[in-house]
């Protein structure tokens, strides 16, 4: 037997069901909030969660602690991508799935981009406007059926987006 | 054709995009504002999804139940442990601690909250080990932290009325993170020991070798 020590700093730590436990209910609600908001379906990031933690498991790379919620993250990003690849081009357009072309930032940095696009809309968009956001994009309903859901008519829904958009431009913009 | 235009278009498009060829949405997005338009639609998408999600923990348990019975045995004593070994600076230090203060708070009552808060605070040169407590003794779990294996060995040994032979002396200077469940026979310590690199120990009649 060989012992390598690192200074005093060298620990071993040893991946028992308990400390996986502790890791996977760590981690696994900014993995999974972070699949959602790149592929929306709630089970395609349910299985991309379960993946990058089998993958962990399995791993026989040694991983250093500071750098595991980074190494989370990022590999769910990576497998997100993966999945989206395989959509067709007009799919990708009708639901508006991450763009390709998007800059390489790191997971975190891209949710606290998204937290400071969700503070603008609450306090630029007026509610209305939220709400057939919603229920267009999220919901998947027509114009029409976003009409009839709130009972105004299809124009109105249509300058709402419009607005939004516009809005959007401008705070990307500054 | 300006900004709003190319707005109301990309409102329309979206209309019907089931309409679109993958060519015609390449044409559209060749055009550098229009694909700036788009990416933006979908930031604010990821936006409304993401301002939609909470914490869920009936979906994090449900998710744990479904990886460890695909992972793990169902007993505790998995064969099926990996060896991963995680080198540990004077900062993250700390997160091996929470990790351990995690996991004792969420198999055992409120009352070694207290217990567990001290070890995160205790100097990060000092070694620790605490018990914490269960309602029979059997149940009580004791946390090592930055223990030596020396250290470690002649506590589990007095519980288990076993002595220790120490072969490789290097070896006692070691420092372990280590649970020790005292429900564990002294066999499976032993073997929860020996899925550490570099720790080889050996066990008979309750005589422990370390080799």
């Amino acid at each position: 037997m060989r012992l390598v020590f690192s200074g005093a700093e060298l620990y071993y730590y040893c991946m028992t069901k308990d400390y996986f436990e502790t890791l996977f209910k760590m981690y696994y609600t900014k993995m999974y909030h972070l699949a959602r908001t790149i592929l929306y379906d709630t089970d395609e990031s349910k299985d991309v969660v379960q993946e990058v933690f089998t993958q962990l498991l399995d791993t026989k790379t040694t991983l250093h602690a500071e750098t595991i919620e980074a190494y989370l993250l990022t590999s769910v990003r990576h497998r997100c991508f993966s999945v989206l690849e395989h959509r067709k081009i007009t799919e990708q357009f009708a639901q508006l799935y991450l763009s390709q072309t998007e800059e390489p930032i790191t997971s975190s940095d891209d949710m606290e981009r998204l937290d400071d696009l969700i503070q603008y809309i609450e306090d630029n968009l007026p509610p209305l406007g939220q709400q057939i956001f919603r229920l267009r994009f999220l919901q998947g309903m027509s114009y029409q059926e976003v009409a009839d859901a709130i009972g105004v008519s299809k124009v109105t829904v249509y300058n709402h987006l419009s607005q939004t958009l516009h809005k959007i431009t401008l705070y990307f913009k500054s | 054709m300006d900004v709003n235009n190319k707005i109301r278009l990309l409102l329309t498009l979206q209309e019907h995009p089931e309409n679109l060829t993958d060519a015609e949405i390449k044409s559209l997005m060749a055009d550098e504002e229009m694909s700036a338009l788009v990416r933006q639609l979908t930031a604010t998408k990821r936006a409304f999804v993401k301002q939609s999600l909470h914490e869920d923990d009936n979906l994090v348990n449900a998710e744990w139940e479904k990886f460890s019975k695909t992972h793990f045995a169902p007993s505790e004593d998995s064969r099926r442990w990996t060896r991963i070994a995680a080198i540990f600076g004077g900062i993250t230090l700390s997160t091996g601690l929470v990790l351990a203060a995690i996991l004792t708070v969420r198999h055992y009552n409120a009352s070694t909250t207290h217990k567990t808060t001290t070890a995160i605070t205790a100097p990060a040169s000092v070694s620790t080990r605490q018990i914490i407590p269960a309602d029979s003794t059997d149940n009580s779990v004791v946390v090592f932290h930055k223990s030596t294996l020396d250290d470690i060995l002649v506590d589990i040994a007095a519980y288990y009325n076993a002595d220790v032979e120490f072969q490789n002396d290097n070896a006692r200077h070691m420092r372990l993170y280590f649970v020790w469940k005292k429900r564990y026979s002294l066999e499976q310590v032993i073997e929860n020991l020996n899925n550490f690199e570099h720790i080889d120990l050996q066990e008979e009649n309750n005589h422990i070798i370390v080799k």
